[in-house]
């Protein structure tokens, strides 16, 4: 290798790491700020404190502390802390989906949700609301698991339907997703019409939000999320090649239709379990790979772990966002992100003349 | 080792239910340096999809290099072939290094990333096809004979013993045209067997040693210029009256006898004129 090109390949690795480095920097820190912040203000000492010393609050020896400190260590530890590990993890989960599915479909239009996982998932929890569902079988409501099957189900009915139509090819895909969406959301306004007095409540649920998060709904989605990630995270090689076509994946020795099968399972499970905790959250899985990529470059090996260190940020934030910024009324977590989203995403294809999200360059 | 690069024997294959060939039987010397032409739909790109284990004959049978290639993975062709599909350009954020590493994608197993040895393999290659001063270009901003260059530079490193190439010199002014078709003769000189599906004769005949002629689902001819290039023979396979001029050119004011001679050489010896005759041919 020649010193110049030791030295450019040198850069490169240092503007990643760079860029690595801050996220993993960033993330705690956007965790540690969103527990202080809101109707309870927090100093960031007594937070620190809280997640450092998590039982302390409650045990014998907190009597010396201040009545006050109970209360921040509840509210931390309690409240605040799952709420927002739970937005970092459906972030993350969204985000790195969102980079399969980019990469798979070689479509950079291509979101979490493009197999009809959403619509999916919000007719399972509709039906579980209206049937009156939603008794503690699990410590959380039946709504949660209803989403997932039904976020899942979507997906594998686009999947079937694809195959029987021809080979899951990334068009017969995009387009069997579209059709199963557009049924379960006209399901979903069936039962909608019928709910009466639920529909309030399944409307919340539509907009998606993070409200009410324990513990235990971390724990119960978290092997989904892992197995998932796990599933996309070792396929990065083919992740590159797939996302230059299925006809260069294959010159380069990927068996194209295996592997999409094998990544639709994997991006789908991170996606059923995200949407299943927090509803449909859109623009995160669309917009944070594109951001990513456009810093760091396209190689997934790098873009993976950054896409969902930054995902998990962005919800935070945003989670962070919706529940201040008119307290204390909370805004539904979907609608900061699509409306900070969207026109953030604009401006980052605007100022990336070179990028075009319908694959278009200057000819030649 | 020897034997034919490629045998086919009774090969048919298409697309879903309607084959494009049936019963195709061919074989492809070691060291070619070929050039698959005829009509649109005539199965040019079917025939390299099926060399390229991008297409799976329904029946008969492919010999790789003496290997039935339906005991080979996709990642076994890979490391044996390399195609370079038509340029398409949804390349999103990857630099030209980026891109040419993915040639050693084959080659690597598990969770195991591109080496300094893999990065070796890469850098040579993009110093044959002129492309290392781009390296760190995104391959968006090139043009179209640099993009078609790093795609040839991919294909090198996978360090394979088939280059196979889709319509290299499509989209492609008629300098980067001579420039690809060009690297690729020099690549064959190296030893690396060369398949090219070309629609333009005239390069085809300009630059090529051998000929496969395909139309309607057949291979019609196959041989050198002289057996291939025959004005009765395309005006078969493209459906009109095509007359063919064979001109030999001086070279140190000698004529140079040899017409069917190999070497890089050759393209400055002679070269064709085909002609469709505008009236009185078959439809």
């Amino acid at each position: 290798m020649n010193r110049e090109g030791a030295a450019r390949q040198g850069h490169r690795e240092r503007l990643h790491r760079a860029f690595s480095l801050g996220l993993a920097l960033a993330l705690p820190a956007a965790i540690i700020l969103a527990a202080a912040i809101g109707s309870v203000k927090i100093p960031l000492p007594e937070v620190l404190r809280a997640v450092w010393d998590p039982f302390g609050g409650g045990g014998p020896g907190a009597s010396a502390g201040p009545g006050e400190r109970e209360m921040y260590q509840v509210i931390v530890t309690m409240i605040r802390l799952p709420r927002a590990v739970l937005a970092a993890l459906s972030g993350a989960a969204l985000a790195v989906a969102g980079a399969a599915f980019q990469s798979v479909f070689h479509n950079p239009l291509a979101d979490p949700y493009v197999l009809g996982a959403s619509s999916g998932a919000a007719l399972g929890a509709a039906v579980a609301v209206v049937a009156n569902l939603s008794l503690s079988a699990l410590g959380v409501g039946l709504a949660p698991v209803y989403a997932f099957v039904g976020a899942l189900a979507a997906v594998f009915l686009s999947y079937g339907l694809a195959r029987r139509a021809g080979g899951p090819s990334p068009l017969a895909l995009l387009l069997a997703g579209v059709v199963v969406g557009s049924c379960a959301s006209a399901a979903l306004s069936l039962v909608i019409y019928f709910s009466g007095e639920h529909l309030r409540q399944i409307t919340f649920w539509l907009m998606g939000g993070f409200e009410g998060t324990t513990w235990r709904s971390i724990l119960i989605v978290l092997p989904y999320m892992t197995l998932g990630g796990a599933l996309v995270f070792i396929r990065f090689r083919e992740l590159d090649a797939l996302l230059l076509g299925d006809e260069t994946a294959r010159g380069l020795g990927v068996d194209a239709e295996r592997v999409r099968a094998f990544l639709v399972v994997g991006a789908s499970l991170l996606t059923a379990a995200a949407v299943a905790v927090s509803g449909p959250i859109g623009f995160v899985g669309l917009v944070v790979p594109h951001l990513v990529r456009s810093v760091i470059g396209a190689e997934h090996r790098r873009l993976l772990p950054d896409v969902a260190m930054a995902g998990a940020i962005l919800m935070v934030a945003a989670d962070t966002l919706a529940r201040t910024i008119i307290a204390p009324t909370e805004l539904p977590v979907g609608i900061v992100t699509a409306l900070t989203g969207g026109p953030f995403f604009l401006w980052v294809l605007g100022r990336r003349r070179r990028f075009h999200p319908l694959g278009g360059r200057k000819a030649t | 080792m020897t034997g034919p690069l490629y045998e086919l024997r009774g090969v048919t294959v298409g697309y879903r239910q309607a084959p494009v060939f049936e019963g195709l039987s061919l074989d492809i010397p070691r060291g070619c340096f070929t050039a698959v032409i005829g009509p649109n739909g005539g199965g040019k790109s079917t025939l390299l999809g099926t060399l390229s284990r991008l297409l799976r004959p329904s029946q008969g049978k492919i010999v790789l290099e003496g290997v039935d290639l339906r005991r080979l993975s996709q990642r076994d062709v890979a490391r044996i072939v390399g195609l370079v599909p038509q340029v398409s350009r949804a390349d999103f954020e990857f630099t030209v290094e980026d891109i040419v590493l993915m040639g050693r994608y084959p080659h690597l197993s598990g969770l195991q990333a591109p080496g300094s040895a893999d990065r070796r393999v890469a850098e040579r290659a993009m110093a044959a096809t002129g492309v290392l001063a781009l390296r760190e270009r995104l391959a968006g901003d090139l043009s179209g004979g640099e993009y078609q260059r790093v795609l040839v530079a991919r294909c090198l490193t996978q360090e394979p013993r088939v280059l196979l190439l889709d319509e290299p010199t499509a989209h492609l002014d008629l300098t980067y045209q001579v420039e690809i078709l060009d690297l690729v003769k020099r690549l064959n000189a190296g030893g690396l067997s060369v398949i090219a599906v070309l629609h333009d004769l005239n390069l085809a005949a300009q630059f090529f040693d051998d000929f496969i002629l395909v139309a309607g689902g057949r291979v019609m001819a196959t041989g050198d210029s002289g057996h291939v290039l025959t004005g009765e023979l395309l005006s078969l396979a493209y459906g009109a009256t095509v007359r063919v001029e064979r001109y030999e050119l001086r070279r140190h004011d000698s004529i140079r006898e040899d017409l069917a001679g190999p070497g890089a050489g050759g393209r400055d010896d002679r070269f064709f004129r085909f002609l469709i005759e505008r009236h009185g041919g078959p439809s």
